[in-house]
């Protein structure tokens, strides 16, 4: 470094960012949809999302079903059979997907804008005249059940399986995918009916953002879908709050023969809807939300035990969690553990330094734009908002909410929400290697790679 | 440069003309540790200092090594364009290389290698497929290199590939947003002026031999639940009009709901739990590759000669002329889904324009495409995807599970 040390440039005068305003209108049979004009490309961004469509209404016994139903919607409608779908699909260089969340399900259809209104009468048919064929249901099903198999063999799926099941226990978000019993219980009139009465258009929004205005979009919607029926009440019920977990347990899946241990910890957290949980977000930037944050820094700069080191906020409806993972080489496994446990309990003990959190607030603020540089990004947007219930005004009035936070806010939510001492931590790697070095960290529970060890 | 106006967001990219291919035996792995180096400090850019600059400016940023070259990129809200170009230009005059920093990236390295390709079920079979499909070594070996040769690479290598590789007439620089052409050209050359001018290297070019009949190979992954099938063809360079009459087979074949391979093998016969399709496109030979997990109960055999079958009855009938129209409005969908960012124009303007001296060529290339008949599209089929090009790399799970 040279004693004349240049200093980087100072950024020109801002450039006012503006969101686009959706504009909003309710057809007949109920659908809500709202509109906006954005993206540089002819194309347009269309979602709908169906609230209580998720996999958390799933009943006990059929896990797997908002997921099946998802895929099954493309088998086949009361014009078309399945490759008739498909044709008319690719004939307009469309792609469609129904996809299950927790909280929700949400078809998306992605279409150029010149076909915008062809499109979307191919999304009201396969969303209002699905016949969910037996053969393309068995099909759907036999195939996940495979799927799963081979899914158990990635080191990613099995720490998150089973961090959510141990974090979630007995509860509906304690599940990342089906599971085998649940699709081999499922029948095709099941999904039928979850469809029919999940997938209601008076219960949802259809969202587009894209290359037109909004009128424009609006009108098109309404061509599409506002002779349709309402279809069925939706069941009121909601997602019970998560259970609470008391103390840190561990939970060792072993998969012989790797040359990894991934090591994934989460305790409960906010959900989206409480106030903090933008504070939150502040205080995890500075954690480890990216390449400058004190994990990465830290534990891969500086001690070279890890590619990438990091911490994270979901959110769900009725509750989130904070997460925090490292990926290290089998032989230093008790170095990374204890690496990644002493800057969490650090961190909540005392949260960021000044310094880092003026680098955060400065990060969330200034790349607010490069997620929402494209339609699907704002369409985005609308969705978690219409899904968690935040107001109109939320991603407008954001950067004035993140600019606000203080560095004695973002402590205190550190303090307490990032505390490991209560929480869950899901391992999985060689564990004739590394049983004995995690037992030293805590109570640690042996699972093979498809449940409980027997 | 290209202005892309409406939403103050702008891309600078440097891509270097150096990619994998350049490296000799027991140097693999080096041009991607090199690009690690690229992020720990310059003359006036201290360690840890790049990814804090960027992050203090509401950026996000990266560098990623291929075959063929190595980029590296910031994408800033507008008015912080001069901090990308200073970066750049800082580290493209200047790097300060280190052993300890070498020592540090060098476990990163390994580590994303343990991460992506070691620990993971089929990511090794990659790097035999295309060992088997290659002779020569430039892309006979993979991007991420060995642990022998990562553990190998030395300070002085660094100073060597950083002196040989690095020089400005070996980059082209992009710039893609909310900018002014005019203004944002005087930027650049402010920011650039300093860089001193230095030998750049010539051209890379070698010699792979033509294919000279079937190959196959089997292997055994420990991590691996079902078996696999490579099935890889090699055909020529980018842009050589074999490719765009391929790229066609590929999205017939492969994409969207109704491509042939996929739909029948996945979706209506249920052989298959998944498949793609896809063309490997590089500089050099590439390489149209299928790639399929079998269901339980199919052999790899049956998987292989359903495969072989459809690519076979293709070559002989050709594409229906739907099939033709949809797989020119699904080039024109991809081509519109693939450009509506600053980064991913950026990207896209970096490889012509360093490869071919001219980024319009995009359009071009979309064109010619779109102007090939079902004619072409079958005759480049039933020439290319033939055994003497072919190699197959069968993926057996191994059998040995230990207890713990």
């Amino acid at each position: 470094m040279s004693a004349t040390r240049r200093l980087p440039p100072p950024p020109s005068p801002p450039l006012p960012f503006v969101l686009p305003t959706f504009t909003g209108a309710r057809l007949a049979n109920g659908l809500a949809v709202r509109a906006a004009r954005w993206g540089r490309r002819p194309t347009v961004a269309v979602s709908v999302l169906f609230p209580g469509a998720g996999s958390a209404a799933d009943p006990p016994g059929r896990e797997g079903m908002a997921e099946i139903t998802g895929d099954t919607f493309l088998g086949g409608t009361r014009r078309r059979d399945a490759r008739g779908l498909a044709e008319a699909l690719d004939d307009l260089a469309a792609i469609l997907e129904v996809s299950a969340g927790s909280d929700s399900s949400v078809a998306r259809l992605s279409i150029l804008e010149k076909d915008l209104d062809d499109g979307l009468a191919l999304l009201a048919e396969v969303l209002t005249e699905s016949t969910f064929p037996e053969d393309e249901f068995e099909k759907n099903r036999r195939r996940q059940i495979d799927v799963l198999a081979e899914q158990r063999s990635e080191p990613d799926f099995l720490a998150r399986e089973r961090l959510l099941d141990r974090l979630y226990p007995g509860h509906p978000y304690g599940r990342l995918t089906a599971t085998e019993k649940g699709l081999e219980a499922l029948t095709r009139d099941e999904i039928a009916a979850f469809a029919a009465t999940r997938f209601s258009l008076s219960h949802a929004t259809l969202i587009l953002a894209g290359a037109a205005d909004p009128d424009t979009l609006l009108r098109s919607a309404s061509r599409a879908f506002e002779g349709l029926a309402a279809g069925l009440r939706v069941p009121a019920d909601t997602v019970p709050p998560p259970p609470r977990i008391d103390g840190f347990s561990i939970h060792l899946v072993n998969r012989p023969g790797s040359v990894q241990t991934n090591l994934l910890f989460a305790r409960p957290a906010l959900a989206r809807r409480n106030p903090r949980f933008t504070t939150a977000l502040v205080a995890n930037q500075s954690l480890g939300g990216g390449a400058s944050s004190r994990l990465f820094h830290v534990l891969r700069e500086e001690r070279s035990l890890t590619y990438g080191a990091y911490s994270s906020l979901s959110a769900r409806v009725a509750g989130g969690q904070f997460s925090a993972s490292i990926d290290c080489r089998t032989e230093v496994t008790r170095e990374a553990c204890s690496g990644l446990f002493d800057l969490i309990r650090a961190f909540a003990a005392g949260g960021p330094t000044g310094e880092e959190h003026e680098r955060s607030r400065k990060y969330l603020l200034g790349s607010f734009p490069i997620p929402r540089e494209t339609p699907g990004g704002v369409a985005q947007d609308e969705i978690s908002r219409l899904l968690h219930g935040l107001p109109e005004d939320e991603w407008a009035t954001w950067r004035d909410r993140v600019g606000a936070v203080s560095r004695q806010e973002a402590c205190r939510v550190a303090e307490d929400f990032f505390d490991p001492d209560t929480g869950i931590l899901a391992a999985v790697g060689d564990a004739k290697v590394i049983r004995p070095v995690l037992e030293s960290f805590g109570d640690t529970t042996l699972w093979d790679a498809d449940g409980p060890r027997a | 440069m290209s202005p892309q106006r409406g939403i103050p967001l702008v891309t600078v990219d440097v891509t270097y003309d150096v990619g994998s291919r350049v490296e000799p035996p027991g140097k693999t792995g080096f041009a991607h540790l090199f690009e690690h180096l690229m992020f720990e400090g310059s003359e006036n850019i201290g360690k840890g200092e790049h990814f804090r600059l960027v992050a203090e400016a509401g950026g996000s940023m990266n560098g990623t090594t291929s075959e063929d070259r190595t980029n590296y990129f910031e994408t800033l809200p507008a008015e912080c364009l001069d901090l990308g170009l200073f970066l750049e230009a800082d580290r493209m005059r200047a790097l300060v290389l280190t052993l300890e920093k070498l020592d540090n990236q060098r476990e990163a390295v390994k580590e994303e290698k343990r991460l992506r390709v070691d620990n993971q079920p089929y990511a090794p079979s990659f790097e035999t497929a295309d060992a088997l499909a290659y002779d020569a070594f430039p892309y006979k070996h993979s991007v991420i290199g060995s642990m022998d040769d990562l553990q190998a690479a030395s300070l002085d290598d660094a100073r060597d590939f950083y002196g040989r590789y690095y020089a400005p007439g070996n980059a082209l620089l992009a710039v893609v947003g909310d900018v002014d052409p005019a203004d944002a050209f005087r930027r650049v050359k402010s920011a650039f002026d300093e860089v001193p001018a230095r030998e750049a290297p010539a051209r890379f070019a070698f010699v792979e031999p033509s294919p000279s009949g079937e190959r196959r190979e089997r292997v055994e992954d420990r991590h691996a639940a079902m078996p696999a099938l490579h099935v890889n063809f090699k055909v020529k360079e980018r842009r050589h009009p074999d490719l765009f009459a391929l790229s066609v087979v590929e999205r017939i074949l492969g994409a969207g709901e109704t491509g042939r391979l996929w739909r029948r093998l996945v979706k209506d016969d249920s052989l298959a739990l998944s498949l793609s399709v896809s063309l490997d496109e590089r500089r050099g030979p590439s390489l149209f590759r299928v790639f399929s997990l079998a269901r339980p109960g199919v052999t790899l055999e049956r998987l292989e000669a359903e495969i072989l079958g459809d690519l076979e009855r293709f070559a002989a009938d050709g594409p229906t002329p739907r099939e033709m129209e949809r797989a020119r409005r699904l080039l024109l969908a991809s081509a519109v889904r693939a450009t509506q960012t600053t980064q991913a124009i950026a990207f896209l303007l970096s490889e012509y324009g360093l490869y071919d001296g001219d980024p319009g060529l995009f359009r071009h290339d979309v064109e010619a495409v779109l102007a090939l008949d079902a004619a072409a599209v079958k005759d480049a089929a039933a020439r290319l995807l033939v055994a003497t090009s072919r190699s197959v790399v069968t993926v057996v799970p191994s059998e040995a599970k230990e207890a713990a």
